[in-house]
């Protein structure tokens, strides 16, 4: 009789002051906001690193120009338990490329030489790795936030 | 996570509900300090000096009554974040939430056997 009464009390306050457990997702798992945000802006960073890497040959993009490497300028915003990641701006590094003198290529000017894109492909393939090195992280502490929670679902038994 | 209903009148677990409030922030600042290691002069997120010295105080002069109140805060560190420190802060984090969980467990087990009987 007691024990009918009590559990279903002990249940009732238990789940009353899981502060941190709303229905809504991204409160039950902690950093679960964040986290999506940063695998976002990952997934950009990627696919900018894997644009810069194809047009490494680009002597005329669609402005009539050499190809131009593009970076990811990020910022974080909002606050607390709000706080997510933004690609602020994905900006064109504007240095001119190498001139290599080809006389007989569509795209050699007067003098015969043709700007070649600015893409370093070893400071692509480092970058590659970063990003690719911290969305593997993103992962890891996401898989600890939910084993945290599975675990605290566990109590008492 | 808090379970200060029950935690009430307790002190042992009145602490251990506060670090489990604790490790839950300090999961939330590991998914923000790794999300921001790419960016620009981000700097690391940490547990506020001043809520560690008034859970310290609080402990050390037997005020558990205190510590349900303490609001677990956070402030930005003059550090550049570190992607090692932060893997170790996740590991961490873990192994402690095992720990808090299991006291919890066992105190849950013994609050329902006492019920049982």
């Amino acid at each position: 009789m007691i024990k009918k009464i009590f559990l279903p009390l002990y249940i009732v306050l238990s789940i009353n002051n899981l502060s941190a457990f709303t229905l809504d997702g991204s409160k039950l798992i902690p950093g679960s906001q964040v986290t999506a945000s940063a695998l976002e802006v990952g997934r950009i960073a990627m696919e900018t690193v894997a644009e810069n890497i194809a047009n490494q040959y680009t002597t005329k993009d669609a402005d009539g120009k050499a190809y131009k490497a593009k970076h990811l300028i990020l910022e974080s915003i909002g606050d607390g338990d709000s706080r997510e990641l933004k690609v602020k701006k994905i900006e064109k590094d504007e240095r001119k490329g190498e001139m290599l003198y080809m006389p007989e290529h569509v795209h050699a000017n007067g003098e015969g030489y043709v700007e070649q894109s600015n893409v370093k492909i070893s400071d692509e393939m480092v970058k590659m790795m970063q990003y690719s090195r911290w969305m593997e992280a993103q992962y890891v502490v996401a898989n600890a936030s939910v084993k945290m929670v599975q675990s605290a679902l566990l109590l008492g038994k | 996570m808090s379970i200060s209903g029950i935690s009430s009148g307790d002190a042992n677990l009145a602490l251990a509900d506060k670090m489990l409030e604790v490790v839950n922030v300090k999961a939330k600042l590991n998914a923000q300090n790794i999300a921001n290691w790419m960016v620009d002069g981000a700097k690391e997120v940490k547990i506020a000096k001043s809520f560690e010295d008034q859970l310290k105080t609080a402990i050390d002069s037997g005020h558990y009554e205190e510590i349900a109140g303490m609001k677990v805060s956070t402030e930005d560190s003059s550090n550049p974040i570190s992607y090692e420190k932060v893997m170790r802060d996740v590991k961490a984090t873990m192994v402690q939430t095992q720990f808090l969980e299991q006291v919890m467990s066992t105190h849950f087990k013994r609050l329902e056997t006492a019920i049982e009987k």
